[in-house]
């Protein structure tokens, strides 16, 4: 019992009142912005998730870039564990999970959230799934973790592959995988897939695209209006709760608030005297370390994370008359977000190197995080590449994205304030 | 007008003054006391014993090391990175590579043509590798620290120790005792283990010549040995002691920030 209750913060209840909490302060300080619109998705997010059961909905765990708009489509209540879990990391709270996860026979090599998440499940502190719908991307990792998913919870488990390449062929592959994925779908719900309510909620994903690449543009000005820690959480909700209508909400309102920060010229970071384009993922158990670089050192830090749709910013109208067709588009592309996608060095480079032109970005932190095999194995090529073709240097960040105990912050602070000294020629 | 740097670590205290022309006035190393401040000031009070100096002769102080924000007598501090590669080079200019390995860390700096950073890499997750891994070894064996570089050179056939853990690898050495190793050749075994890793961390940041190495593991000759080696290269030499070059290049930045307060 005392392990239940140190591990408690992980609780769906926590999260719908620490939301309803920050809710009632931006009703109270900041009334009708985008956050606001934030944490009501939020909040809403992680109602609909315990009271699925109550409301006779099913539960599909889903892993990071699963085709969400199918499960709308079938009135299936989504749950992301990892980015739940992440939540849970980024208040601070840790180490327990991960022993759990150790406990459960997951190795303590793998990717800490993906440990952490093993360990919630085993403990059964999470809601227990109907069934799990997971992607090959962004990580063998992941689909490690949902393979552990349905080993302890014995249930259904359907497995999207996504292709390692971005052509046509591929496109047609991936809504091949799609369909399957539907027909697994109806057979766990006993219902028909309405085409045309997927168009619909497709039609919203785009909507939120659209607003995200404009975003995006947005933010190329100097100052950069978002700080990194915020730039962040509108990825994360996206992944989460894609083609919902409070999403689109979401996007639309800060989409103004953000239009208006930049003609008003105010920037995340007032004094912005240089760029860092921040590529990997976060040491989530402290991401103030983002606000410490931007105050510290008056640096914007711009995320690859959160320029998911810059492969897709070209294409803002999506052709739905194949829906099936414009899902794969939109997975193949999300899921190649810089180093962690299924697509080639080439291709990533290619991305990332257009990303710090157009942001004209000062320099790279790279976050090498331990048990990331995907991220770490790229760390060299796309250091020497940026030097080269941008001119930029890098910072090798070695960390961990959950367990604090791996990289210290101090450690990890130590390091950046290094890098600027160097950034400064002292 | 004299100058100071005040390089405060884990194991040890270096304390540098130099006058206008970047000349090595006074020096001292001393072990580190508990508390980074008593080290600080023995370090100072040794460098200025029988100098005909006093602290307030010195203009400027940096303080760099670990505990560098806890130098009472220092104007400002800058890490340690900067400062080794600045003392480096002005004790070589050749020098494009530095290797410090230091009581609980080792860094891989790589030196620009005027003295600066041009990229680095730090170990941070384990002790492997550093002076504190060393220092354990030794002590476990009963070696003076001071004496491993000299009786590894005596090893025929160094042991390959298969540990780069701190702790495991003591495991491993009290095994190789009882294996009746000789103990040039564990000595010799434990050098190449770091010298591996060193090699690795100057390869990160795409080694060049000239290659130096700075802190008290300098003075490993055994170490040195392995890593020229390794390297296929000759170790720079550097014209002030290797151990102090942090303390240099901290009393360097000091003469720099000085000067500009000067000018205005």
């Amino acid at each position: 019992m005392e392990r239940l209750a140190e591990t408690e913060g992980v609780t769906l209840a926590r999260n719908i009142e620490t939301w309803e909490k920050r809710l009632a302060l931006v009703r109270e300080h900041a009334p009708g912005t985008s956050s606001e619109n934030l944490c009501t998705a939020w909040r809403d997010y992680y109602t609909r998730i315990e009271r699925a059961r109550d409301e006779g909905k099913k539960l599909a765990w889903v892993s990071f870039f699963a085709p969400l708009e199918l499960l709308h489509t079938l009135d299936i209540v989504p749950f992301n564990p990892e980015q739940h879990i992440i939540a849970y990391l980024a208040r601070g709270e840790e180490h327990e999970l991960f022993d759990l996860g150790v406990g459960a026979g997951f190795s303590k090599s793998c990717c800490s959230p993906h440990l952490a998440a093993v360990g919630a499940a085993k403990e059964g502190l999470l809601p227990r799934p109907d069934f799990l719908l997971s992607t090959s991307a962004p990580c063998d990792s992941n689909a490690v973790m949902f393979k552990t998913f349905q080993y302890l919870f014995h249930t259904p488990c359907h497995f999207i592959d996504n292709p390692y390449r971005y052509d046509d062929e591929a496109i047609r592959y991936l809504a091949a995988e799609i369909r399957d994925a539907v027909a697994f779908l109806e057979e766990h719900t006993g219902q028909r897939f309405d085409i045309d309510k997927f168009r619909e909620i497709l039609r919203i994903s785009n909507s939120i695209h659209r607003y995200h690449c404009e975003i995006n543009d947005l933010r190329k000005t100097s100052p950069t209006p978002l700080r990194g820690k915020w730039a962040f959480s509108l990825v994360s909700l996206k992944y989460m709760s894609d083609g919902t209508p409070a999403t689109l909400r979401y996007f639309e309102a800060l989409h103004r608030d953000i239009k208006e920060r930049v003609e008003k010229g105010e920037g995340g970071v007032p004094e912005e005297k240089r760029r860092i384009m921040w590529n990997g993922v976060f040491p989530f158990f402290h991401m103030k370390l983002l606000d410490w670089i931007e105050d510290e050192f008056q640096a914007a830090v711009l995320a690859v994370l959160s320029y998911d749709d810059f492969f897709l910013a070209g294409n803002t109208e999506w052709d739905l008359r194949d829906p099936f067709l414009a899902l794969a588009r939109k997975m193949l592309f999300y899921s190649g977000i810089c180093f962690l996608g299924p697509f080639s060095h080439e291709t990533q480079m290619k991305g990332l190197i257009k990303m710090c032109r157009e942001m004209d970005v000062d320099a790279q932190i790279y976050f090498a995080a331990l048990g990331c095999r995907e991220g770490c194995g790229y760390m060299r090529l796309f250091k020497d590449t940026l030097k080269r073709e941008v001119g930029i240097p890098t910072l090798i960040l070695d960390g961990d994205p959950g367990d604090s105990r791996v990289v210290s912050v101090e450690q990890m602070k130590l390091k950046i304030t290094e890098f600027f000294r160097m950034l400064e020629g002292v | 007008m004299l100058y100071g740097g005040c390089d405060v670590g884990s194991t040890t205290g270096k304390m540098v003054v130099i006058d206008g022309e970047g000349r090595i006035v006074a020096s001292s190393i001393v072990e580190a006391e508990v508390v980074c401040e008593d080290t600080a000031m023995l370090a100072l009070k040794t460098a200025l014993e029988g100098k005909e100096l006093n602290q307030d002769d010195i203009a400027y102080t940096v303080g760099t090391g670990y505990g560098r924000v806890n130098v009472p007598f220092a104007r400002e501090n800058i890490s340690e990175i900067s400062c080794h590669a600045l003392g480096a080079f002005s004790a070589n200019p050749q020098i494009r590579t530095l290797i410090d390995v230091g009581g609980q860390d080792v860094k891989a700096i790589r030196v620009n043509e005027r003295g600066g950073v041009e990229d680095f890499v730090m170990n941070d997750k384990c002790a492997a590798g550093t002076g504190s891994f060393l220092e354990t070894t030794c002590r476990r064996l009963k070696v003076p620290i001071d004496q491993l570089g000299p009786l590894s050179l005596e090893s025929k056939n160094p042991v390959k120790l298969s540990s780069q853990c701190s702790v495991f690898a003591q495991s491993e050495v009290v095994s190789l005792i009882a294996e009746k190793k000789a103990l040039v050749d564990i000595l010799a075994g434990i050098n190449a283990s770091i010298t591996k890793r060193l090699v690795s961390m100057m390869h990160r940041i795409s080694l060049e010549p000239e290659v130096a190495v700075s802190g008290g593991v300098a003075k490993n000759i055994g170490l040195c040995h392995m890593l020229e080696e390794k390297l296929g290269l000759k170790l720079a030499s550097v014209d002030a002691d290797p151990q102090l070059l942090g303390a240099l290049g901290a009393a360097l930045y000091a003469r720099r920030r000085a000067e500009r307060k000067a000018d205005g």
